[in-house]
């Protein structure tokens, strides 16, 4: 009796099994609703080989897919409405439209240079050109709007002069909520969802589509630290960052799945 | 009372001490000082290491709070104490520098000077068990009149029961500058200087050898005899101690020392095209005729140090937007702006208000020899195939294999994008190396997520981009146009912000054969997105690694 009740036991768990991994194919958004009756009724469909079938309680894990999850596109994005509090918040919303319009019109330095005088600041390239790896200009400003500072964009240009904006950034001024507050200018600016695509405490990102991330950080001193280019003080802990630079990574890259590595700790032999 | 005893000797007598007394200066050097006092202390940061345990060893091994093993530091390494996250039966130090000890040839695996991380506390043995013979790498300097180089010159911390600190009236008794005995090799008989020595401020312990007292003893008599202050408070006429009356608050002096001339006004006309165009470097630098500027508190009234000529400066922009302060200086009208001096070890030294006009972008400087391009004389690698090449860029092992998943070359990104580099996984802040001598292109620029990357040229040609970098520089030497050599440290392992990724040295590798940027999106390019001599770096990192670890 046993015996049987396992074999049967055995027989379920492994069409469950069948079933969950060769289910319906994936639809693509746009065929999401046209074919939502046709999966409910897939679903509802009865086993042909034992009837009455109830559902598996396990559950079952699909095999890691190392295939990158794209942002969706297709889906409305729903832009945040955002007014500025303060002058502060009003220059942290000019700046990132500044960025932003930069990116997404795919302006030259010159251009950029105009929209920086336009806003008053005064703009300072410089060109870092070598025979072997070209040319990178670094856009930065003399000025500053109250409330966020060292605007700085780096621009390579390859053999043909064509400029590529590889990364651009402002600093906004930490506080209360800012980190909140210029993650709303931010997604107004740059037209995406107030929900970033990827989050963690203190740090935001969205992808743009074309390559781009846009992240904000809250900095903290180790970030500050050793910058290259900005000047800190202690002080300055918990400044708002605001980047849109060339993808590297996405989050699927990392391989989380990965063993954890194994420290040598010390042992008590080592320690005494 | 025993202190209160020596200052008030010191008052009563108006005594000066026979044995020159300096003080030790990165910037300046060995500055005489003048109106210092002289007073005990019972502890000081200075520490030297030892292996301790059962084996024999030659190092000790230099770990992270957690445990994790850094590096390793050669034994009598001089350290310094640090305020860090507290350890059990650890103590969190910094590496003044390795001991160049005879007969070990250091590797990648070496504690180097900067290096930070938690000792065993029974491997750090007293200061004073130690005599620094200083070795060619230490700063060029001369000993006063005495001597006109301190290479074999034999150091010892003053101790008698007790140290002695310098109270000198710049910087008061907020820094700790730590009495040493200076002997040179033409008088081993008593020591010819007394320097003091901040443990901020220690690049003048960069390149030595310790000996042990006792086997210094052969050398230096005295050397185990403890330091009698009372006896070198007897000569009146040497000057280099002045009255501690003369003492005074740092807070209440106004230095009227003058600025440098105040530069020719030429008056340049606005217009909406207005743009300063820097060809070169964006690094600004202190751009002047003369070796120092005045570097002065946020009233302008004081100044705070000085900086040198041709050091590196980074302007602080305020979040009000006024940048800048206008003062009328012995007549003359002077525009500052606020500046950070990142260079320099002593943290108390760092930021202040300087003249905007000496402050310059350094390939605009007339004052600055700025070397076009510098090749390594000691350049052995005429290819990347050669046999000699190259060194693997990490000192372990990766964690995991870069010949597979996400971390090869090619692996698939977003977009229809290929990887354009191998990622090593290891640790964050270990080094990363050079994997061959060569010059630097470009220092480090934004990479990605907080991380940074450096490009370099390497002899035979080929070009290499070291990414995810963190912003810590290894040395001054890691900059546009500086020669490196194979192994030599270029950054440190970073990490992303998102938690993606791992710690990596995400590493590119190119032939050199075409000259635009590396970085390459147009749509001449590859699917890599990077410039078209781009290689795979996977055979030739398998090479440089096998056999190494």
């Amino acid at each position: 009796m046993k015996k049987a009740l396992g074999i049967v036991l055995i027989i379920i768990l492994s069409i469950s099994y069948y079933y969950s991994v060769n289910g319906p194919a994936e639809h693509s958004h746009d065929e999401e609703a046209d074919h939502e009756s046709t999966q409910e009724k897939t679903t509802d469909k009865k086993s042909p080989f034992v009837k009455d079938v109830k559902k598996s309680p396990l559950k079952v894990t699909k095999a890691h897919n190392h295939s990158v999850k794209k942002p969706n596109l297709d889906k409305p994005v729903k832009v945040p409405d955002f007014e500025p509090a303060s002058e502060n918040e009003v220059s942290m919303l000019k700046m990132t439209e500044l960025i932003s319009d930069t990116i997404n019109n795919k302006k030259d330095s010159k251009a950029l240079r105009s929209s920086l005088i336009s806003l008053g600041l005064k703009p300072i390239t410089s060109v870092d050109s070598n025979p072997y790896t070209g040319t990178m200009k670094i856009v930065r400003t003399e000025k500053n709007l109250p409330g966020t500072r060292y605007f700085h964009t780096q621009i390579f240009t390859d053999e043909n002069g064509v400029e590529t904006i590889q990364y651009s950034a402002v600093d906004v001024r930490g506080g209360p909520n800012a980190f909140e507050r210029t993650t709303l200018a931010s997604a107004k600016s740059f037209k995406v969802n107030a929900k970033p695509d990827y989050q963690k405490p203190g740090f935001n990102k969205w992808s743009l589509g074309d390559g781009r991330n846009l992240w904000i950080k809250k900095m903290e001193a180790k970030d500050l630290k050793d910058d290259p280019f900005n000047a800190y003080s202690a002080d300055d802990v918990g400044t708002i960052r605001v980047v849109v630079e060339l993808e590297i990574h996405h989050e699927s890259d990392g391989e989380k799945h990965l063993t954890p590595v194994e420290e040598d700790e010390v042992t008590e032999e080592e320690a005494n | 009372m025993k202190k209160a005893l020596l200052l008030l000797l010191a008052l009563m007598t108006n005594s000066a001490f026979a044995t020159p007394l300096f003080y030790w200066d990165n910037q300046d050097k060995l500055v005489p000082a003048k109106g210092c006092g002289i007073v005990e202390v019972e502890t000081n940061r200075f520490r030297f290491s030892q292996y301790f345990g059962k084996k024999v060893s030659i190092t000790e091994n230099l770990r992270n709070y957690k445990g994790v093993r850094q590096s390793h530091l050669v034994n009598n390494s001089l350290v310094k104490l640090m305020d860090g996250k507290r350890k059990k039966d650890f103590e969190s130090m910094e590496v003044v520098a390795r001991n160049q000890l005879s007969g070990v040839r250091p590797n990648r695996w070496f504690s180097e000077r900067g290096d930070k991380g938690y000792l065993y506390t029974r491997s750090l043995l007293p200061a004073e068990d130690y005599v620094l013979s200083l070795r060619k790498g230490t700063p060029e300097t001369s000993l006063g009149d005495i001597r006109e180089s301190l290479v074999g010159t034999m150091w010892h911390i003053a101790a008698e029961g007790t140290y002695y600190k310098l109270v000198c009236g710049e910087f008061g008794s907020q820094r700790e500058y730590i009495l040493f005995r200076v002997y040179t090799p033409e008088n081993l008989e008593e020591p010819s200087a007394l320097v003091g020595v901040y443990w901020d401020e220690t690049s003048i312990f960069r390149s030595y050898e310790a000996i042990s007292k006792i086997q210094a003893h052969k050398l230096i008599p005295t050397v185990l005899e403890p330091i009698r202050v009372n006896d070198l408070l007897a000569d009146a006429n040497s000057d280099y101690i002045g009255d501690l009356t003369s003492y005074q608050d740092p807070s209440e002096a106004l230095d009227t020392r003058p600025e440098a001339p105040a530069p020719e006004v030429i008056e340049i006309e606005e217009t909406e095209d207005v743009e300063e165009v820097v060809t070169g470097s964006v690094e600004n630098v202190v751009c002047i005729g003369t070796d120092t500027l005045n570097v002065r508190d946020i009233d302008l009234r004081k100044v705070l140090f000085s900086a040198v000529r041709g050091e590196k400066v980074k302007i602080f922009q305020s979040w009000d937007g006024e940048n800048e302060q206008v003062k009328e200086i012995n007549g003359s009208t002077y525009t500052f702006i606020k500046a950070e001096f990142p260079d320099r070890e002593a943290k108390d030294e760092t930021v202040g208000w300087v003249a905007k006009s000496f402050v310059k972008a350094k390939s605009d400087c007339k004052w600055i020899n700025n070397n076009t391009f510098i090749r390594n004389h000691n350049a052995t690698i005429t290819s990347i195939d050669d046999e000699d090449c190259c060194e693997f860029p990490l000192v372990k092992k990766p964690t995991h294999a870069y010949t597979s998943g996400m971390r090869k070359f090619k692996a698939g990104r977003s977009g229809g994008r290929l990887h354009a580099a191998c990622d090593l996984y290891r640790y964050k802040d270990e080094p990363a190396l050079a994997v061959g001598p060569g010059v630097i292109l470009r220092n480090l620029y934004y990479f990605y997520e907080g991380t940074y990357a450096l490009e370099v040229r390497h002899d035979g040609g080929f070009v290499a981009r070291y990414g995810e970098l963190t912003g810590t520089k290894p040395s001054k030497n890691i900059a546009k146009n500086k020669p490196i050599r194979m192994g030599d440290r270029v950054g440190y392992i970073g990490k992303v912000n998102s938690n993606c990724c791992r710690p990596m040295l995400h590493f590119e590798l190119y032939s050199g054969k075409l000259t635009g940027s590396l970085t390459d999106r147009s749509s001449s390019a590859t699917r890599h997105q990077r410039r078209k001599d781009l290689l795979d770096p996977t055979p030739y990192l398998l090479k440089w690694e096998d056999g190494k670890f």
